[in-house]
């Protein structure tokens, strides 16, 4: 499914040149739940920013969905971003000026699916994570867990190959967390791969397997023992 | 192609959520549109109506004007005394002086009247005199002098009295026509036929006029309107005796028979005058052609200046929309940044905010049209207020309107294309950092 191989990147400020990743290697399977952990700095974002084909490899292999990524155009780049990955961030990044519908639309967009169809599929994501009643809201409207599980609709609506969170529950209270932890176990359970960088170890005990990163380095990789699953 | 159109509605979402800062935008544009909007229509108002003032003249007549210059008559000293001979008797002896310094007289009239193809030559003098009015005050007319056969080229009809016939000319009659406001103004009566006007003159002193005819003055031609509108007109034979001009006559309105090619008269006349004064640089030539080109050759130089003054605040509009597209577009960096992570390509990015400006000088050029059909109507209804015998009938050429319509769009190409780059070079990642 996703496969980096002795991944560095490389900031340059001028003559300041920070290695934020030091050679990383990993494999992601199909339907895995991935949880990424590590101290401020470590480079979980970097390396998601990269997996997510938002920012470029400076050396070593990506590869998703058996697509080489590094030496990719731009173009290419934005539609697979588009179709194969889905994006949710700490800080939601919905648009203000639209409502929930519109922005779950967004990619469909992008994707050049026309307007009932995109109403359709958005309706029927919003229902997903229970947001049914609000898709006529704009975020300024929503509560922050609201928000997040309308940035989980809009990840999904395209179908992605690979769902990536970066502290997704970083800016929530335990319960909105926990809400949004139940809904990725029951996307994982319908077979969506999800990739997930957290502070919080007991958010990581939501996931099935964690990695842990130190200096732009694994330090460790290992299988979630004791699974805590939201609602049953 | 749903991309497109989906960028587009969004386009005119964000230009219409945010009126006033958009109308603050579009403001240079507004003005400068409108500016060449009101220019053009003025312009053409201006000049549509000097053609209406023109073609109320006859389009196959022209003029010869004497110019009064004595260095030149001075020359001609012995051509003009032959002539001189011919009427001595009734002039005295100081009206020789003036009399040489003319060069057009009523014989010339006549000669050139022979031509072929020539249908008349109507001759006509100009002068002042004084007039006191019946409150008093004082007034300084204009007196013109005409021939009998002036109705060929307007044809005049009196509401009061007669008009000047060849019996006034032959006689050298003390008669005048006026108009009725100047004969309400003088006698506090609108028909004033048989009254004696008295008129002081430089040449003659007081001189007693018959007034023999009124003529109602909102029913004259633009032609006439110089003549006959608050002046006084007069027998041309009478003018050489008043004003001490003799047999001399300012101007010939010489009028062509139809199908006849002007040009080859003008040349003729010219023959006919060389022949007899030796020189040609005594008269002046008048076509309505002629005229009508300088007219509109200076029309268009001002045209041309004001439009260069609105091209340069065009162009500062412009850049002011140009401003305002580079700060959106930094405030707008994290809406990108998100645009840019669900695959929207770059060139869509700048499709985006291109299109927006687009958009705004697009409406800004549709308000300034607006706003110049507007102001065009005020100032030439100002200017119609103000000016008396120039009629401005203002209009917009279609051509025009499109024109501006590229014009606008052209600016927003140009001006956005700078903020509309700097849009989809963000970098992604640096774009969702940025807070
Ligand atoms: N654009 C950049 N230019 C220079 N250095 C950068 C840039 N982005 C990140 N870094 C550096 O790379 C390193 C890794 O940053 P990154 O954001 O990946 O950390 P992180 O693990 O996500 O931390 P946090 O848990 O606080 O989010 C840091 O030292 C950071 O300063
Ligand atoms: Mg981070």
């Amino acid at each position: 499914m996703l496969e980096v191989k002795d991944l560095r990147k490389v900031y340059k400020n001028g003559s300041l040149e920070v290695e934020a990743l030091k050679g990383v290697n990993f494999k992601v399977e199909e339907k895995e739940f991935v949880s990424i952990m590590g101290t401020s700095g470590s480079g979980k974002s970097t390396l998601m920013n990269i997996l997510g084909c938002l920012d470029s490899v400076s050396y070593g292999e990506y590869i998703l969905d058996g697509e080489n990524v590094s030496g990719l155009s731009q173009k290419r780049l934005a539609e697979i971003r588009n179709k194969k990955i889905g994006f949710v961030f700490q800080s939601f990044n919905l648009l203000p000026k639209l409502t929930s519908i519109q922005n779950v639309e967004l990619p469909m967009v992008y994707a050049g699916i026309g307007k009932s169809e995109r109403r359709k599929v958005a309706e029927e994501a919003l229902e997903k994570v229970g947001l049914a009643q609000r898709g006529k809201h704009k975020p300024n409207e929503l509560s922050g867990g609201q928000r997040q599980r309308v940035a989980i609709a809009r990840a999904l609506v395209n179908k992605p190959a690979i769902l990536l969170a970066d502290e997704p529950t970083g800016n929530l209270d335990s319960r909105s967390s926990e809400e949004i932890m139940g809904i990725f176990q029951g996307l994982n359970r319908e077979g969506v791969t999800i990739v997930m960088v957290t502070h919080e170890p007991d958010i990581a005990q939501h996931t099935k397997r964690t990695i842990l990163f130190k200096d732009g380095n694994i330090v460790k990789d290992s299988i979630v023992e004791d699974q805590i699953i939201v609602g049953r | 192609m749903v991309q497109v159109l989906e960028t587009i509605t969004s386009a005119f979402n964000n230009i219409f959520s945010y009126k006033i800062r958009s109308f603050l935008t579009m403001f240079g544009i507004i003005i400068g549109i409108g500016a060449v909007i009101t220019i053009v229509g003025i312009g053409n108002g201006v000049k549509a109506g000097i053609f209406d003032k023109l073609s109320s003249l006859n389009k196959n007549m022209f003029t010869i004007s004497a110019i009064n210059d004595s260095t030149v008559a001075d020359d001609q000293e012995d051509n003009n005394k032959k002539d001189n001979d011919t009427n001595s008797d009734k002039y005295d002896s100081m009206n020789k002086n003036i009399i040489e310094q003319d060069y057009l007289t009523l014989d010339d009239s006549k000669d050139i009247e022979k031509l072929p193809g020539v249908k008349a030559v109507v001759s006509m003098s100009f002068s002042t005199g004084i007039v006191k009015l019946k409150d008093s005050s004082i007034l300084n007319v204009n007196i013109t002098a005409i021939d009998s056969n002036y109705n060929v080229l307007d044809n005049i009809s009196t509401a009061y009295g007669r008009f000047i016939n060849k019996a006034d000319i032959d006689n050298f009659s003390r008669v005048a026509i006026i108009s009725d406001d100047f004969s309400m103004d003088v006698f506090g009566k609108v028909n004033s036929v048989g009254e004696e006007l008295e008129v002081e003159t430089k040449e003659s002193g007081v001189v007693n006029l018959t007034v023999i005819g009124v003529v109602d003055a909102s029913d004259l031609s633009m032609f006439s309107l110089d003549y006959f509108d608050y002046g006084i007109v007069i027998p041309i034979t009478t003018s050489g005796n008043i004003f001490l001009k003799g047999n001399n006559v300012d101007m010939f309105n010489i009028l062509v028979k139809p199908g006849i090619n002007s040009n080859n008269i003008i040349d003729k006349s010219c023959q006919i005058l060389n022949l007899k004064y030796g020189k040609k640089d005594g008269y002046s030539i008048g076509t309505f052609s002629l005229k009508l080109k300088s007219i509109n050759k200076m029309i268009n130089s001002i045209t041309a200046f004001v439009s260069f003054v609105a091209a340069i605040s065009l162009f500062v509009g412009g850049v002011g929309v140009m401003n305002i597209m580079m700060v959106t577009v930094t405030e707008r960096t994290v809406e990108i940044g998100i645009r840019k992570s669900l695959g929207s390509t770059s060139s869509l990015i700048q499709f985006q905010f291109l299109i927006e400006s687009i958009i705004i000088t697009i409406i800004g050029g549709i308000l300034g049209i607006i706003l110049g059909f507007i102001s065009t109507k005020v100032l030439s209804n100002i200017i119609n207020n103000i000016s008396t015998d120039l009629k401005i009938v203002p209009s917009i050429q279609l051509s025009v309107i499109i024109g501006v319509f590229i014009i606008s769009t052209l600016i927003g190409i140009i001006f956005g294309v700078a903020p509309a780059r700097k849009a989809a070079k963000l970098d992604p990642v640096l774009a969702l950092r940025f807070e």
